[in-house]
């Protein structure tokens, strides 16, 4: 039995168990076997378009049965695939598709006239429908497997590689980490273009369990996200905190069951601690993993958090190196990472990626790390806390702020629901974007909370009050947008 | 409610969605709001705060869900369906 290959599993457990439930979607079952058989149909209708191995393949579609054989089809016949955002300005479409120039989009009715007309496209329908090729192409676990863009604190978009080999690597170290079997029902909640997909699909598909596809109107429906978690009897999810945070308040828990969760993930920022804390309230019985990791390494540490590490108000713990990952701080406080769950490097970008890696020797052999970014503590039992991003680390008036420090001191305060601070165009104050209560929140009341737990050098100047923080389509806190439309509002 | 009444609540809705939630671009009736990518989970937060002031109705945070937003006729509907019931309530 071969597992060299991230579409290898569901071959397997197609030959194995044809008949349990692989995928399911709008409240359809797909089989293992049915999986396998739309992967290999998309893999002949990209052969027949004369798609060869090393070639990209885009994917530009909501989440659905489809883009999950899309994924898969693609991988079948040696080629790589890049996920796009379905939500992305048409701007970013052509700058992804400029950089790593696919064969083929794969798509949607809906989506086809925002892309460039003399772009090749086919519809994901008829794909799936088409004759399906008998074996994969000849590959090797070192080919590239896809391509995640992402946005950067630049704006530019860096295309992150991955092989075989690395999506394996992280696929197979998370279902053991969160114990996956074939009777777990596993969300599906992000976007293909965010890597916490990966586990949905891969460390979901390659344990035989079932992926639950949340399809994109639940996920900004929170009452009727709840809804399809308890009637599908999801046992895991995996969510950024945001999410969460969104059922919390909006999802009319009290009318819902959702007993069936033994375990809730949250990755891709940090989880503020008032949140947790209410989480494991609602979700008594459930596990709270807190995993860190950017998509250049996949979620590469864990904290698998203690009713005692949940109490509100202390910053959240990222946890210890996950099975097969060197983590090693820096001198200067920076989270380095080697694991064979590691990217191999920015498409066709060699300048960036020498820049983001460092090598260095470990238990005597040379090993290339990744230097995350991220500025971290480390405590004797391993367990790592996250300080701030390196580039969030900021020098104001000769003295050194971490703006994350600040936004966690003001989610502390009753009223605020979370935080946003940024240093101001001149560099010379802060700003803080607040969302909560703001009608009865008031700029000197936020300062003097401030004042009481950090030097006054780090009070903000200025605070605005928001109904809700912008966010990114992957439902990260989107810091650029709120200074921009407050740019824009002033200028008005 | 009278058919003009509801026509009126659709076009007030949609010149909200349509101008201030999507700046500018136009949606068909019946597009898929939610699908497409063009509304995110905070313009939805706007869009409910919208119907409770315009229409001055409330809307339970269970009301909020794919059968009553998936398109601007959905919504129209439902909006239709909560100004009725206060009103036979008053």
């Amino acid at each position: 039995m071969t597992v060299d290959f991230l579409d290898s599993p569901v071959a397997n457990w197609s030959a194995r168990k044809p008949n349990n439930t692989a995928v399911r979607f709008q409240s359809a079952d797909y089989s293992f076997a049915a999986l396998d058989r739309a992967a290999n149909s998309v893999a002949g209708h990209l052969v027949a378009k004369g798609v060869v191995p090393g070639d990209r393949v885009a994917i530009y579609a909501a989440k659905s049965f489809h883009t999950i054989a899309a994924v898969l089809g693609v991988l079948r016949v040696g080629a790589a695939y890049v996920p796009i955002d379905p939500a992305a300005p048409e701007e970013r479409i052509f700058t992804i598709l400029s950089d790593c120039s696919p064969k083929l989009v794969l798509t949607e009715p809906a989506r086809t006239r925002r892309l460039p007309e003399y772009w090749s496209h086919s519809l994901l329908n008829d794909a799936v429908d088409a004759q399906p090729i008998s074996k994969p192409a000849i590959r090797t676990p070192d080919d590239l497997a896809y391509i995640l863009y992402t946005s950067g604190s630049t704006g530019t978009p860096k295309g992150i590689c991955h092989t075989h080999r690395s999506g394996m690597a992280y696929a197979q170290m998370s279902a053991k980490l969160c114990a996956l079997g074939p009777e777990d029902r596993v969300t599906h909640l992000t976007p293909l273009h965010f890597d916490m997909s990966i586990f949905d699909i891969f460390a979901t598909l390659g344990a035989g369990a079932t992926v639950v596809v949340i399809p994109e109107a639940h996920a900004k429906l929170p009452a009727s996200l709840t809804m399809l978690v308890s009637e599908e009897q999801v046992t895991v999810w995996y969510s950024v905190p945001f999410a969460i945070a969104q059922i919390l308040d909006r999802g009319a828990l009290e009318t819902r069951d959702m007993s069936s969760l033994r375990l809730v993930m949250f990755a891709g920022e940090t989880i503020p601690p008032k949140i947790l804390g209410r989480v494991s309230k609602v979700l008594p019985k459930a596990q709270l993993f807190n995993a860190y990791g950017p998509t250049e390494t996949n979620h590469c540490t864990t904290a698998q958090l203690r009713p005692d590490q949940i109490d509100g108000v202390s910053a959240v713990p990222i946890g210890q190196a996950d099975d097969g990952v060197v983590a090693r701080v820096s001198k200067s406080g920076e989270l380095l990472i080697a694991s064979d769950q590691v990217m191999t490097g920015y498409w066709n970008d060699p300048v960036r990626t020498n820049a983001a890696f460092e090598t260095l020797t470990h238990s005597g052999q040379s090993r290339r790390f990744y230097r995350t970014g991220d500025l971290v503590t480390c405590a004797v039992d391993g367990t790592f806390s996250l300080i701030g991003r390196a580039d969030r680390q900021v020098k104001l008036r000769g003295h050194r702020v971490e703006l994350d420090e600040v936004e966690l001191v003001l989610s502390y305060h009753p009223l605020v629901r979370e935080a946003a601070v940024v240093l101001t165009a001149d560099g010379h104050s802060l700003h803080a974007f607040i969302s909560g209560d703001i009608n009865s929140v008031n700029s000197s009341d936020l300062a003097m909370h401030v004042a009481a737990w950090l030097p006054t050098y780090c009070v903000p100047a200025e605070f605005t009050c928001l109904t809700a923080l912008a966010r990114t389509s992957t439902g990260k806190i989107d810091r650029n947008a709120m200074v921009e439309r407050n740019v824009d509002r002033n200028a008005a | 409610m009278t058919e003009t009444l509801h026509d009126q609540t659709v076009a007030s809705l949609r010149s909200y969605v349509n101008k201030t939630l999507l700046l500018g671009q136009e949606i068909a009736d019946d597009e898929e709001l939610l699908v497409s990518g063009l509304l995110d989970s905070l313009a939805v937060m706007s869009l409910v705060t919208f119907i409770e002031e315009t229409f001055n109705v409330t809307v339970p945070f269970t009301d909020v869900v794919v059968e009553n937003f998936e398109s601007v006729q959905a919504i129209g509907q439902y909006i239709s369906g909560r100004v009725s019931l206060a009103a036979a309530e008053a």
